[in-house]
């Protein structure tokens, strides 16, 4: 006997049944189907699609902002975390979720980077020849306490290392240099970058890949495959450092950025630049 | 039923199950036990079991999550595994009326491998579609007004870019 089943349509799966099922696409496409009707939009922003985005400890996260979370569904729960970084670690990192995904993203601050220069007071003392050395955007906001203010400076070193632990497990990341160049008059040398794994003390350099970065978008440069900075939607501009593969079971292995100018010329710049930090989140599929 | 694949030493002992339209099933009990809900009932009930009825699920559905439960009866060894995926992909490959049958029944028998397999389909066929596309994949009537319409957009204008 053909057709002796109930001709049945996706609104006869009981309520959990379809949560289930929404939790299972993502959070882009739960987003969507918020338009499709009234029934779908309100199982696509059930908290129950919702927690199954957020990371199982979400709560203990929410609990270590400085300032307090207000919340009326896990849905706003969870952009809260993709748009407003926590500070953790003593202020001296940031936490957010990957909107795409609801990986873990951290960004370094410059308390938790060493940043190192060769500094030439007697010529470039910040004053004049180039009194523009210290113009800087007075509107730049940072996450972090305070904007940091490399001025006058060559041969600019940066470091930041992060513990493997504390990202998203089988995930491939990419680390930014976050910072603001000055309005004018500043020529910024090539910088290399590179990202290495280190692990008690002892860095692999195996796995060291470096490439070259340009911090404005607008450099000449003949070589093909040099990163190049460029806008983000928060009034700062950030470079790509390199990226890699975070396993499931690095639990001691730390990974190291490094951003460092190229020790081309006997002639040197001085120049200034505002940073942020360093930032780490998974590679985005979509763009770069 | 004649037994297939089963290569597994264990007994082949034989239950009789019954769908809501009354018809009756020999099914092997290692396949049967696939549902949690009929194993806790051959367990409460023994050997003294006839036949276990199964209001929930009609004749037809339940042909179908045997066919599931049979192929599954035994654990998978690495050579077979990928064999068992196309087998997995080409079951859950029916109309949709059908696949919510069988997923309410997978549900109510308590077959989570099963429920996991069909909801991923389900999944499968939201994924990469437009609100438009949503509608007509699951016959769905818009019942917002265009203000509405839009006005859900703007709140989630960044899953539109």
């Amino acid at each position: 006997m053909e057709g002796g089943s109930l001709e049945l349509g996706i609104w006869d799966l009981p309520d959990d049944c379809i949560s289930h099922i929404f939790s299972l696409t993502s959070p882009r496409e739960a987003c969507r189907c918020s338009a499709v009707s009234s029934a779908f939009r309100s199982a696509a922003e059930s908290d129950a699609v919702w927690e199954r985005f957020l990371p199982p400890n979400w709560e203990d996260i929410i609990s270590k902002s400085s300032s307090p979370v207000e919340f009326s569904s896990l849905k706003a729960v969870y952009f809260h975390l993709c748009d407003y970084p926590i500070l953790v670690d003593q202020g001296k990192k940031s936490f957010a979720l990957d909107k795409e995904s609801g990986k873990f993203c951290y960004m370094l601050g410059p308390e938790d980077m060493s940043i190192r220069w060769l500094h030439i007071p007697c010529v470039w003392n910040g004053k004049l020849p180039m009194p523009y050395a210290y113009e800087y955007d007075k509107t730049l906001k940072s996450r972090f306490s305070e904007v940091h203010h490399v001025n006058d400076v060559t041969w600019l070193q940066i470091h930041g290392r992060i513990q493997m632990q504390l990202l998203s497990p089988n995930t491939t990341y990419a680390a930014y240099l976050v910072y603001a160049p000055r309005p004018v008059g500043f020529k910024y040398p090539l910088f290399k970058v590179s990202v290495r794994f280190a692990c008690n003390g002892v860095e692999n350099r195996v796995g060291e890949v470096s490439d070259e970065a340009y911090l404005l978008p607008e450099m000449s440069t003949p070589k093909e495959g040099v990163y190049r900075g460029w806008d983000r939607s928060d009034k700062w501009m950030e470079v790509k450092m390199g990226e890699f593969f975070n396993g499931e079971d690095d639990v001691e292995v730390e990974v190291e950025m490094c951003f460092w100018e190229v020790r081309e010329f006997a002639f040197v710049y001085p120049y200034g630049l505002d940073l942020q930090g360093i930032e780490i989140r998974p590679k985005d599929k979509r763009t770069k | 039923m004649a037994s297939s694949t089963s290569g597994s030493s264990s007994s082949s002992k034989v239950v009789k199950i019954r769908s809501s339209d009354n018809e009756n099933f020999e099914v092997e009990e290692a396949a049967a036990a696939r549902s949690e809900t009929i194993k806790k009932l051959l367990e409460d009930v023994g050997d003294d079991a006839d036949v276990i009825p199964l209001p929930n699920v009609d004749a037809k559905t339940l042909v179908k999550v045997m066919e599931w439960c049979k192929k599954h009866m035994d654990d998978v060894d690495e050579l077979n595994k990928e064999e068992m995926k196309t087998w997995d992909a080409e079951f859950v490959d029916m109309d949709q009326s059908c696949l919510y049958n069988v997923l309410l029944a997978a549900n109510f028998l308590n077959i989570k491998e099963l429920l996991d397999q069909l909801t991923q389909k389900v999944a499968d066929m939201i994924k990469g579609k437009s609100p438009e596309e949503i509608r007509a994949t699951f016959n769905i009537k818009n019942d917002f007004t265009p203000e509405e319409e839009a006005e859900i957009r703007k709140q989630n204008a960044w899953a539109f870019e």
